[in-house]
């Protein structure tokens, strides 16, 4: 923050209006100061080096590359500017991008009017802003899977692997290639998993196997 | 070219030695033809020239001892026609009659095996008659008639004509071969051609399915950047008129712009979902198992369908090609709407794997099923999916049954 004391705004956004926009609202308010606006990564960056701007709002769709790539090139050189992204695709594919590359805050257009201000100073303040309806989104979809009795449940640690590819959608063979047994062994496998677990349909054994965490095993390894 | 004529004739070495310049003279000529007529028709010529005969004719029987097929040559148009149908193989013209050896008749009127001339049919007195055979193939008989100058047929003549016969037997031979042999390049060629034209179909194919995709993306992302951003402005906009959020605030201005503001924030949900629908940005931008995720999460949404999405951490990390990542959204997509409409499902779930240079995406539910076998692939737009599975090398199986679900099999090979 600079010795005014007021928090430096940039703006990069490479439609004029929505920028005006945008501008005018951050305008209205006391403690917020517009220092620049960019139409594309290449300007952001010139902007961000010369005026090391407290928070940089940013588009992700721009004319010359993407904000994303902007973002994480703003922290370079300009390591103290804290980047909000703005922008209208709601997808945390998009969000964790975004937030890979260096971004602290994440909103939709669609809640620009309302949200701006509030989430310009969280981000400045040092906290990180998700617009609410991505926050649930993201925790959904993070949301450690629940394990009533530990993976597999009463299943042995064999049976566990061969549940594992036949949720992957393996055929019988190609489990006994990737476990080093014979067809008739993963056969026996998986009457014995139908058998404890009561579970016909492939769509029960894949709900099976992500509930219980089967398939995370794996990853662990 | 078979036996050397053997001679007992009684012509002067001058004249045999000529009359054999003409045989291998029309032998060659029959040689030079390629299709079957016609070289029956040059072996008539020259069996005539060949013998010194009026008439000459060839007749090829069928199994039943039939004539199939009668050439002939020294009557003219006017009296065949007169004659009619072309002889069936009685009498001297028996098939069996030069079964065993070539055969001279000094007049056929008085022969025993002869039976007689239809009407408006020339004199014909003279007659030799040679098989047209070659290594226990029959391929017809030879028959001269009406030696000129009222002579008899002698063995000098026999001799050129048993000759000509084994040139004839050749001849009709290479050109069965040469038929056989075109029939075969031919559906040879046929089947290139098909082969090609499976190919360009599905060069234009892909071509049309490449365009279709871009320009849904490019009308997605202006769907984004043109329609997104003008919305944006109107709803900063209307903030501007609102005012400052401390300010005191006409109600009945305050209302009517809450109003417009929903309009606006609508307008921008259908945009989004009208751009996700027709390609969303995340398949180019971030990838398949994202944007795969996003498609789970907004059909289970609208569909009230349980739909689970396992993704294994291989695939987790994959990074297909955008042809691949387009072929497996667009199937996992058609899919999941075929499980909407037709499954009367409960459950849903989309797996994909990564095992031995495959990639591998299931789409199962817990839904009625179908029998697989019989003919409803058009409304199922199961072609459409085996389209886009073969346009990158890959496979889609279905496997169902009346009353237990349906799991379709993407499998795609990845380097």
């Amino acid at each position: 923050m600079h010795d005014t004391g007021l928090l430096r705004v940039a703006l990069c956004d490479d439609h004029g209006v929505v920028r005006g926009g945008l501008r005018r609202i951050l305008d209205a308010e006391v403690d917020l100061e517009v220092v620049g606006e960019a139409g594309s990564v290449r300007e952001a960056v010139a902007l961000a080096e010369i005026e090391q701007p407290d928070v940089f709002i940013m588009d992700l769709g721009l004319p010359d590359g993407s904000g994303i790539t902007a973002t994480a090139e703003v922290r370079r050189v300009s390591p103290n500017t804290r980047v909000l992204v703005l922008t209208v695709h709601d997808d945390v594919a998009y969000l964790r991008r975004a937030f890979e590359a260096g971004a602290d805050g994440y909103m939709v257009k669609e809640a620009a009017d309302v949200e701006l201000v509030q989430a310009v100073r969280q981000v400045a303040s040092g906290r990180q802003y998700v617009h609410p309806t991505l926050g649930a989104a993201l925790l959904a979809a993070d949301a450690p899977h629940i394990r009533p009795h530990g993976p597999g449940g009463d299943l042995s640690e064999r049976e566990v692997e061969v549940l594992r590819c036949i949720a992957l959608g393996m055929t019988n063979s190609e489990i006994a290639a990737q476990l080093f047994v014979s067809v008739r062994t993963v056969e026996t496998h998986r009457a014995h998993i139908q058998q404890k677990l009561d579970i016909r349909s492939r769509v029960d054994l894949v709900r099976f196997a992500r509930e219980t965490g089967v398939l995370d095993d794996e990853s662990a390894e | 070219m078979s036996e050397i004529p053997v001679r007992e004739g009684t012509a002067s070495p001058e004249l045999w030695s000529a009359r054999m310049q003409v045989l291998l003279r029309r032998a060659l000529d029959v040689a030079s033809e390629h299709d079957l007529p016609t070289v029956l028709q040059r072996i008539v010529e020259a069996a005539a020239e060949v013998a010194g005969a009026r008439y000459s004719a060839i007749g090829v029987y069928d199994a039943e001892g039939e004539i199939s097929s009668f050439v002939h040559h020294g009557l003219d148009d006017d009296t065949a026609a007169r004659i009619g149908p072309q002889p069936r193989g009685r009498g001297l013209l028996q098939h069996d009659v030069l079964d065993t050896r070539p055969t001279r008749v000094a007049d056929i009127g008085v022969d025993s095996r002869s039976c007689g001339f239809p009407a408006y049919h020339p004199p014909m007195r003279s007659f030799l008659g040679a098989p047209i055979a070659r290594g226990g193939r029959r391929f017809g008989n030879l028959y001269l008639t009406e030696k000129h100058d009222g002579a008899e047929f002698d063995t000098d003549d026999e001799a050129l004509i048993v000759s000509l016969a084994a040139f004839a037997a050749s001849a009709i031979e290479s050109t069965e071969l040469a038929t056989a042999e075109r029939a075969r390049s031919d559906a040879v060629a046929r089947q290139v051609a098909a082969e090609e034209s499976e190919r360009a179909r599905r060069d234009v194919l892909a071509a049309v399915i490449e365009a279709q995709e871009s320009e849904r993306a490019r009308v997605s992302r202006d769907l984004h950047d043109d329609i997104g951003q003008a919305l944006t402005s109107v709803l900063l906009g209307l903030r501007l008129i609102d005012g400052p959020a401390d300010q005191q605030r006409d109600a009945d201005l305050a209302r009517r712009v809450d109003e417009m503001r929903q309009l606006v924030v609508d307008a921008l949900h259908r945009t989004r979902r009208l751009a996700f629908e027709l390609r969303p940005t995340v398949l180019d931008d971030v990838g398949l198992v994202p944007a795969l995720a996003r498609l789970v999460a907004d059909t289970a949404e609208r569909s009230g369908l349980i739909i689970d999405a396992l993704v294994d951490s291989a695939s987790e990390l994959l990074d297909v090609t955008p042809d691949i990542a387009t072929a497996v959204y667009r199937v996992v997509q058609e899919a999941l709407t075929n499980v909407v409409h037709h499954a009367q499902a409960t459950n849903a779930t989309v797996t994909v794997a990564t095992a031995a240079g495959l990639l591998r995406t299931l789409v199962d539910d817990d839904g009625i099923g179908f029998d697989p076998t019989e003919p409803c692939d058009g409304h199922l737009g199961l072609h459409g999916m085996r389209e886009r599975a073969e346009l990158v090398g890959g496979v889609v199986r279905v496997v169902s049954a009346p009353g237990s679900g349906t799991t379709i099999v993407l499998e795609v090979p990845i380097a």
